[in-house]
């Protein structure tokens, strides 16, 4: 039974225009459904409706925008299917540009802030450890609930903005924390400490976690404490890929598994699965396309690149150039790209021949004709979506084989990477 | 008749295709024909156009709301869809097309039991409270 607060009543009827009138009519028809005791505040939206994907979504936003609607709470937005910023950068239709610039200055209008990332949690202002909030997109859902330990369901888009002009959203899920225990613990066995402490192995753990997790609460043991959070947004990613993972648990590194107890809540008798290097090369060799051919192009920053990971890329670049047949692309939020201009890195990361690309994304956003070509990335994500969205054959592998890869002009292996041998 | 969880009212009434492996509504499927085009999927080619989608859950991306409320514009999405777990990305993707286009595309949520009485190319119907009905196809007699 779902009980209403006045103020919920008082949109209900209207009193606050029909925008929100509608979007409280859709909240309240989901909480009966999910059986919700009652609506709770949330601190934060972040929006994914904002790309692009076919009328409807354009349409719903219109409907929702009419009246001069607001946000009720601080909003952020996701990526878009352009870079505004470099709006020349577009491979697809004039009338998808359009829609998708239409789509995108709808969110603005009705008061989001023009973020257009994807990792939210790069932004300064993060959501509080218990705050209840409404995320939508994939890797920010996992972060959020995971590394911040804000609390949000797995929201899609749509739903999103009926929470950022509300404020409010059903009590359910993830939001309760009975429903935030570990329901499936894998303990890694015998992985290298070399290999502990590269990002990559984290996207490729993600990876094989989320497909046998499937939807499940998995607990991670074995991790050191000194996890980045890099590396925690580069497992979410790829478990959110793989998997449908909102929430996950590296037990003595995450907020709520100081103990494998604790993130257990006291329950016994929970599936255990031993990770081992044979499952980690496996699931690495399943994200490179068979047949690879000449490569192309370089494409990281799947998840948006943060400050550090720019640090990373100078670091290897090493006063190096990208080679002239190979196009270079990172992925990155305006608010990382005005943090690195500021730093003097973007003018020497443009002077090597890296391109910086903001506000969208490049597996799925027809930036590039990439098609048939061969693209490495350091992304699980990328790897996984790319070769359906893009029609591209994927090479996956570290930055530092990225990176050495576009100097070279050709696909650099790094086999010792993933030697199983501790050293 | 078989109880299930209602997230979406309505009525539908078509073939069951029963998908084992979750689907990526967003990207996993085309906007010509409705079919199935991710090709990690064993369900590769099957199209869910006019069918009855039972699967456990969705998989994936948040965006597969707005596309599942763009299949149904374009008349090529499922008439109704039976899952075994909640998914509000999709109870949400068959509201906003509902919203805008007036088209009704139930989802359900069944107990396990019930869910795996299903086959595909039963013949299903799902009623308003969420009651649904499985007419087992019957054996094509040919004409003496």
């Amino acid at each position: 039974m779902l009980v209403l607060e006045d103020r919920d009543i008082s949109m209900l009827r209207g009193d606050e225009g029909h925008s929100r009138q509608l979007a409280m009519e859709i909240i309240v028809e989901l909480g009966k459904a999910l059986d919700a005791p009652c609506l709770v505040d949330i601190a934060s939206v972040h929006i994914d409706g904002c790309v692009y994907a076919g009328r409807a979504g354009l349409e719903f936003t219109e409907l929702l925008s009419q009246g001069g609607a607001q946000v009720k709470v601080p909003t952020t937005l996701n990526v878009g299917l352009l870079d505004l910023l470099r709006p020349r950068l577009w491979a697809g239709s004039l009338d998808t540009a359009n829609a998708a610039r239409r789509l995108m200055a709808l969110y603005v209008a009705m008061g989001c802030q023009p973020t257009f990332t994807c990792a939210p949690y790069q932004l300064p202002k993060r959501p509080l450890f218990g705050s209840h909030i409404a995320w939508a997109e994939s890797n920010a859902i996992a972060f959020a609930n995971s590394v911040l330990g804000a609390r949000t369901e797995r929201y899609g888009d749509s739903f999103d903005i009926l929470a950022a002009l509300t404020g409010r959203v059903p009590n359910t899920g993830l939001h309760v924390t009975k429903n935030r225990r570990a329901e499936i613990v894998f303990r890694l066995q015998d992985i290298p400490k070399r290999l502990l402490a590269e990002d990559v192995f984290f996207q490729v753990l993600g990876y094989y976690v989320g497909f046998r997790a499937e939807a499940l609460v998995p607990a991670i043991t074995g991790i050191p404490q000194s996890v980045t959070e890099d590396q925690m947004k580069a497992f979410g990613a790829a478990a959110a890929s793989s998997g449908s993972i909102a929430l996950f648990h590296f037990i003595g590194a995450t907020p709520e598994a100081l103990t494998i107890d604790s993130a257990l809540q006291g329950a016994k008798g929970v599936p255990e699965i031993f990770v081992t290097m044979q499952d980690i090369i496996r699931t690495k060799d399943s994200l490179i396309s068979d047949n690879l051919g000449q490569l192309s192009a370089v494409s990281i920053g799947t998840p948006h690149f943060s400050i550090t990971e720019f640090d990373a890329l100078r670091t290897l670049l090493d006063s190096r150039s990208i080679h002239p047949s190979i196009a270079f692309y990172v992925t990155t939020g305006r608010y990382v790209r005005e943090q690195i201009q500021s730093l003097g890195w973007l003018s020497e990361l443009e002077l090597a021949g890296v391109q910086i690309v903001t506000d969208t994304c490049l597996y799925f956003a027809p930036l590039v004709n990439f098609r048939g070509d061969t693209v490495l990335t350091n992304s699980a994500k990328w790897a996984h979506y790319g070769p359906d969205h893009q029609g591209v054959k994927v090479a996956f592998g570290s930055l530092a084989q990225c990176v050495e890869s576009a100097i070279a002009g050709k696909l650099v292996l790094d086999a010792d990477l993933w030697l199983d041998v501790h050293s | 008749m078989f109880t299930a969880r209602c997230l979406v009212s309505g009525n539908a009434t078509g073939t069951a295709l029963v998908i084992t492996h979750p689907l990526c509504i967003s990207g996993g499927v085309g906007v010509l024909l409705g079919e199935i085009k991710d090709s990690q999927s064993p369900h590769f080619g099957l199209v869910i156009n006019g069918k009855i989608l039972v699967m456990p859950r969705g998989r994936g991306s948040s965006t597969a709301s707005n596309a599942l409320a763009e299949l149904l514009r374009l008349g090529i999405g499922p008439k109704g869809i039976i899952l075994l777990q909640v998914d509000q990305i999709l109870a949400i993707g068959s509201i906003v097309a509902r919203t805008l286009y007036r088209t009704a595309c139930p989802v359900v949520v069944a107990d396990l039991a019930d869910y795996n009485q299903i086959s595909t190319g039963d013949n299903i119907t799902i009623q308003p409270d969420g009651l649904f009905s499985i007419n087992f196809p019957e054996v094509v007699r040919s004409n003496i």
